[in-house]
């Protein structure tokens, strides 16, 4: 009788969100109910008598599990609709990226136009896009912790440490950016396709300092 | 009994609260205690109660904390804060207070009637 009095209490909360706070208010419940049908039986009734009493002694918990649910710090729907808005943005960034190649050799091959206006509106093209992932992820919600347990601090350091990476990640596409479109324009003005190539390594020693200034930043902060 | 349960109702967190402010206590003690005085004719639902709980942790007019039993399931203890006892004390106060109005409206003025 003890287990149907469980799984009744577990039916109840079927619809409750799965965060502690609400398996401890179930927790909390059913050792009240147990108590109380203990307290029954022993008193002398039957175990069914006992059961029934318990069950409709515990009113409306719907209003209870709603409590739950506005504690919760985003509700489950803007969580989704952040997703499908980020995910829209990341699509149309990516888009970008491969008209711009698309419209460089469309302009140089099939139109003949000059090629550093070429260049520079399919770099235009390429900003627009990466400053939308950036818009993107500088915009995303930052996660607050929902109450004072080791998990939900790990999930804010987590959430913490990996948009420093987004924007760590956001400035090395900039930075490769502005490198290629330096290899065309400097290639093209002066003609010197044989040794301009140059200008990547230079590029990737670019990179390593922003990575490394960023950890030494951390370092320092820690 | 109906209306009787209603205006008892209103005053859920307050019964709490007095109960809170003899000892600790859990969810079925408390309970248990409001049936027992009121000679088996009133008894909170577990919702009701749990709301109650719910409003006064807010509040920080009561505290919880989580019992070691060594047999059985764990029972979650509430204990009354300080500002938990000068609520109580008022709300004492303003049922006694609406107390002596209603009696007074509801016998015309005449206290002996």
């Amino acid at each position: 009788m003890i287990e149907k009095l469980r799984r009744n209490v577990e039916d109840l909360f079927e619809n409750a969100p799965k965060t502690h706070r609400a398996y401890e208010l179930k927790e909390e419940l059913l050792s009240n109910l147990m108590d109380k049908y203990n307290d029954l039986v022993s008193s002398g009734k039957s175990e069914e008598e006992a059961f029934k009493s318990v069950m409709s002694g515990i009113g409306d918990v719907d209003e209870l599990i709603k409590g739950l649910k506005d504690q919760d710090v985003l509700n489950y729907e803007e969580i989704q609709k952040r997703r499908e808005k980020s995910a829209l943005v990341l699509s149309v960034s990516v888009g970008l990226y491969i008209m711009s190649v698309v419209v460089l050799l469309l302009f140089v091959e099939v139109f003949h136009a000059n090629e550093v206006v070429s260049v520079c509106l399919m770099l235009t093209m390429d900003a627009i896009a990466t400053g939308l992932i950036i818009y993107n992820a500088a915009s995303r919600s930052k996660y607050i912790k929902a109450d004072d347990t080791i998990v939900e601090e790990f999930k804010e350091w987590k959430s913490a440490n990996s948009k420093e990476k987004e924007i760590v990640k956001s400035i090395k596409s900039i930075v490769w950016l502005i490198i290629v479109a330096l290899y065309f324009i400097i290639s093209f003005t002066f003609g010197i396709w044989a040794f301009s190539w140059i200008i990547f390594i230079i590029g990737a020693a670019i990179e390593k300092v922003i990575s490394l200034s960023f950890e030494l930043r951390k370092y320092k902060n820690e | 009994m109906s209306i009787a349960s209603d205006i008892i109702r209103g005053h859920t967190e307050t019964i709490i609260l007095a109960h809170l402010a003899e000892k600790d206590s859990y969810g079925y003690e408390i309970n248990k205690s409001i049936k027992e005085k009121t000679n088996n004719q009133y008894e909170l639902k577990e919702a009701t109660l749990y709301s109650a709980f719910r409003r006064l942790e807010q509040g920080a007019l009561i505290t919880s904390y989580w019992g070691d039993e060594t047999t059985g399931a764990r029972r979650k203890y509430y204990s009354i804060t300080s500002l938990g006892r000068i609520s109580l004390t008022q709300n004492k106060k303003d049922w006694y207070e609406a107390k002596e109005l209603i009696d007074k409206l509801i016998n015309g003025g005449n206290e002996n009637d």
